[in-house]
């Protein structure tokens, strides 16, 4: 049982540029956290570092109270799985499942048994005498799991172990680690680029950005209440929008660019904007399905909509601000024509223009 | 028609080249007396193995009259070492190189690879030096020393290249499974590289059985490998030339790296072809 604290942790890399700086976190154990960022943001530098594969140029990782940035991965107890799978090719299923446990001494009666039980548990017992190439991507990512659940690790590593697969398989496997994570309460550190995974699987997200921890906290909280403009606009599909405007009134009001009548907050969140910013200018933030179509006092002139069955995306242009807007299927939305559109102001978010932060707490 | 005249072709290049085994081949078979009758393109009237015998056991190799044996045998312990040795090295060298990457890999891979570009000729007296101040010069193990140290910038080459193509990730997981350096390179590194080791031994073989100039420097009389002796026996000006024995002698030499390319051609094909392994 273990939690994971990364604590100050840097990476440089020779060429100069920094991979990852000052990221700390403390992972609970039996957690599943999630990694989340575009490429080139750290994660998998990060997720390296805790495998031992990369070796941090500044700060800690503890496991327990145990440091191990010093061991060589052999010696950490996790497992990882990757993006490719990395099997032995020259090997069986089976001498794949028991190779970690060969090289930790397990005697051959016992690496035997573990390895069926496995498979019976990933469904590839068929498979056993198989080699990597004859299996499928799904079946060789659940080898991979094998391979990494055997040992019976601490920690689990998982380096975006769906993006290979089709849609379909991504689904399903999606489905089954989220089931074996509940199984077996193994702290799972995952890597993924693909919010929905984020979003679907974990206990908690921490988002990076250009090497630095932007957010961290469960998929609710990212998703509500997200800490600053990239976050907003990393997390959710259609990307939040993001109108210029500010706040009017007492304090209690927000003028959006382009609008006519300013939207009044509800009495909590104008009493925490009061305090922190007298008239200035904001960047607001509206998810599509906070700004509704058909209703309200506000106009918005339609260009585009992408019927999508059960609803449709509307593409709106807002005093010449363009916004992505969900609305009902059923709605009968012309392209080119001027449509009624209002704001749910309990739920839109307000960021400082130059830094990009959350203003309201 | 093209086909036809691309058989033709390919039917030409290879008498060219066949042509003169058939002179060596039939040649080593005849008496002398039909070899100074003339006729180079006869089959042998009365073929006998008496040259190759002689080739083998009693013809004069400079002054000693003991046969190529001794040296076809010295040969065989110069290039069995040299050969393992130097692909050995040259596997590990490409799989530190491309999978342990460390400050100044990149330059010492730059510095190995000069080593492929000098000419054999320009080292020849600083390695009779360093063979002599090792206590090696005119041994066999002084032999294999320098083919090893060029050979092995050649196979480092190879197998860094090969290793470019096998993906890090399985190397990885071979760490976290709990392999070290040796353990990964012998568990799963060197499984996959069997292309490469065959295509590797075979060019080290051959390079190394048909060297001549290092052979005749830095060895003895006694520790001559079967090149030189070759030269010797066909050199020896003692009475009129044995043509047939000369010929025999050539074939014996040559023999081990043709017998070498029949059995292990269609795996060096495969292996200079081997693209990358999936992951």
């Amino acid at each position: 049982m273990a939690t994971v604290t990364l604590d100050h942790l840097r990476k440089d890399f020779p060429d100069g540029t920094v991979a990852v700086e000052d990221f700390s976190l403390l992972i609970e154990d039996g957690e599943f956290l999630t990694l989340l960022g575009p490429s080139g943001c750290g994660k998998t530098t990060t997720l390296r570092m805790i495998a031992g594969l990369e070796t941090p140029t500044g700060g800690a990782i503890r496991f327990g109270d145990r440091r191990v940035d010093d061991l060589a991965p052999g010696q950490r107890n996790i497992a990882m799985v990757f993006q490719s799978y990395a099997l032995y090719p020259h090997m069986t299923v089976r001498q794949n499942l028991e190779y970690p446990l060969k090289k930790h001494g397990v005697p051959r009666e016992e690496r035997r048994r573990r390895a069926d039980e496995l498979a019976l548990m990933l469904q590839i017992g068929p498979l056993l005498d198989r080699r990597p190439k004859q299996l499928s991507g799904g079946q060789q990512q659940r080898v991979a799991l094998g391979r990494a659940l055997i040992r019976d690790p601490e920690v689990f590593l998982l380096d975006e172990p769906l993006s290979n697969l089709d849609a379909t398989l991504r689904a399903q496997l999606r489905a089954e680690l989220i089931q074996l994570h509940q199984r077996i309460g193994k702290t799972m550190v995952y890597v993924t680029h693909d919010q929905f995974e984020a979003m679907t699987m974990s206990t908690r997200i921490a988002v990076l950005h250009q090497g630095r921890l932007q957010q961290v906290g469960t998929p609710d909280e990212v998703y509500r209440r997200p800490a600053n403009r990239f976050v907003a606009s990393f997390v959710g599909t259609p990307a939040m929008n993001f109108l210029t405007g500010e706040i009017a009134g007492e304090g209690d009001r927000i003028a959006i660019a382009g609008v006519t009548t300013p939207v009044s907050l509800p009495p909590e969140r104008a009493a925490a904007l009061r305090e922190l910013s007298p008239a200035r200018d904001v960047i607001v933030g509206l998810r599509p399905e906070d700004i509704l179509v058909g209703t309200g006092e506000a106009s918005a002139t339609i260009k585009l909509v992408e019927p999508l069955g059960h609803e449709a995306l509307v593409y709106l242009d807002i005093g010449g601000q363009s916004v992505i807007s969900r609305a009902s299927s059923e709605m009968s939305l012309r392209a080119k024509e001027s449509t009624a559109i209002d704001f749910r102001a309990a739920r839109l978010h307000l960021f400082d223009p130059a830094s990009g932060r959350r203003l309201d707490c | 028609m093209t086909r036809v005249a691309l058989y033709a072709a390919l039917l030409g290049a290879a008498l060219l080249f066949l042509i003169p085994l058939y002179v060596v081949g039939t040649a080593s078979l005849k008496p002398l007396e039909e070899i100074r009758a003339g006729g180079l393109f006869s089959l042998p009237v009365a073929p006998t193995f008496a040259a190759w015998a002689k080739a083998w056991g009693s013809a004069c190799v400079g002054a000693n009259c003991v046969g190529l044996k001794g040296y076809f045998l010295n040969s065989w312990l110069m290039a069995l070492p040299a050969v393992a040795i130097s692909v050995a090295v040259g596997a590990i060298n490409g799989y530190a190189l491309t999978k342990w990457w460390f400050r100044g890999s990149e330059f010492l891979f730059g510095a190995l690879v000069v080593g492929c570009l000098i000419p054999f000729q320009v080292i020849l007296i600083p390695a009779a030096r360093t063979l002599a101040t090792l206590g090696l010069f005119g041994s066999l193990s002084g032999l294999v020393l320098i083919h090893v140290a060029y050979g092995v910038p050649v196979t480092t080459l190879l197998f860094r290249n090969f290793y470019l193509t096998v993906p890090d990730p399985i190397l990885q997981a071979a760490r976290l499974d709990g392999a070290g350096f040796f353990a990964a390179f012998f568990h799963v590194i060197l499984p996959l590289s069997l292309p490469m080791l065959a295509v590797a031994s075979i060019l080290q073989f051959t390079g190394i059985w048909n060297d001549f100039l290092f052979g005749v420097v830095f060895t003895g009389p006694e520790s001559a490998p079967v090149t030189v002796a070759l030269n010797n026996l066909a050199g020896a000006t003692l009475g009129a030339k044995e043509w047939n024995v000369n010929m025999a002698a050539a074939l014996i030499a040559a023999l081990p790296t043709l017998v070498v390319y029949f059995v292990s051609g269609r795996w060096f094909l495969r292996g200079l072809t081997a693209g990358a392994i999936k992951a």
